[in-house]
């Protein structure tokens, strides 16, 4: 405080220094601690924990990298299983149109069905 | 043990777990984190929240395996997060304008050594109200760096850790906050 009325050069340091100690501090309330553990509980990041996790993932390792890992490897597996379901029926159809008892025209329109199912 | 290094040695038993070291830091720092946001933002109230939300913060940071040491002084970083802190709220207040200090908000300030008549704290309360005003047309940067030095008491060197920039630049932006003060709290002592 004296720092500052003295510093303050030209400006009457010694009135200016009572003047700047009316601006005092705040005193914390009693339950300060336990408003933070209570804040820190909330959140769910007591005892070093910021997520709760399976005990079998490593240490390291919290919910904003393994939720988003989980999520993008079942996106990719269904997308995965979709292609692969599609590309089988495509396989089929192949097979069958390379079947020498069945022409283009049994191909086509609805005996397509009833072909690949045939075939398979 | 030097201040520092017994600050450091309870950081290392927090990332341990032990929660009892935790309190031992917030005991030892939440009167000056308190002190800083409440001049930093001016409402008592929303000080202790915020004060409180800036231990949370430590609590979490510390628990972080990227976790590291950067500063010499793990005060300097409790102010750079305390600083944040504040500025988010100050950037709150900026989208949705509240009234500066009104009366409401100082009941909660506690003088440390209060006026013994009722016309003399409310006196003393209005000067305080006056000059949290004035500082509170000091932008920012310089805001933070006059409480940091001349309430808070930190070095030059202790300021330009918490504010990321260099001891010169300090130096520079207290001199014009100083400055500013002077012409607005000269008016208020003519009075």
């Amino acid at each position: 405080m004296k720092r500052v009325a003295r510093q303050m050069d030209g400006c009457g340091e010694d009135a200016l220094e009572p003047l700047l100690k009316q601006w005092l501090p705040v005193a914390p309330r009693g339950d300060f601690e336990s408003g933070v553990w209570r804040r820190l509980h909330v959140a769910g990041a007591r005892s070093g924990r910021v997520v709760a996790l399976p005990a079998w993932l490593p240490a390291g390792w919290r919910l904003p990298v393994v939720l988003p890992a989980l999520c993008s490897l079942l996106v990719i597996a269904a997308m995965g299983a979709w292609f692969g379901v599609a590309a089988g029926r495509a396989v089929t159809v192949d097979r069958a149109a390379a079947h020498p008892l069945l022409s283009a025209q049994t191909l086509s329109g609805s005996y397509l069905a009833a072909a690949t199912r045939g075939v398979r | 043990m030097t201040p520092e290094a017994a600050d450091w040695d309870l950081v290392a038993r927090v990332k341990a777990g032990d929660d009892a070291a935790f309190d031992g830091l917030m005991e030892r720092y939440k009167r000056p984190v308190l002190s800083f946001v409440y001049r930093m933002i001016g409402d008592a109230d929303e000080a202790q929240d915020v004060a409180q939300d800036v231990f949370v913060r430590v609590y979490q940071a510390l628990h972080k395996p990227r976790f590291r040491q950067r500063d010499a002084r793990f005060s300097s970083w409790l102010f750079q997060v305390a600083r944040h802190a504040a500025i988010d709220v100050l950037r709150k207040r900026r989208r949705r304008p509240l009234e500066w200090l009104s009366p409401r908000h100082e009941q909660g300030a506690t003088l440390s050594d209060p006026e013994p008549d009722a016309a003399g704290r409310l006196a003393a309360t209005e000067l305080g109200r006056q000059i949290a005003a004035a500082a509170a047309e000091l932008p920012e940067k310089q805001r933070a760096i006059f409480i940091l030095a001349d309430y808070e008491g930190l070095s030059y060197a202790e300021i330009a850790a918490v504010m990321r920039c260099s001891v010169k630049s300090v130096e520079t932006r207290l001199y014009r906050a100083r400055q500013s003060l002077r012409l607005r709290l000269g008016a208020l002592r003519e009075k």
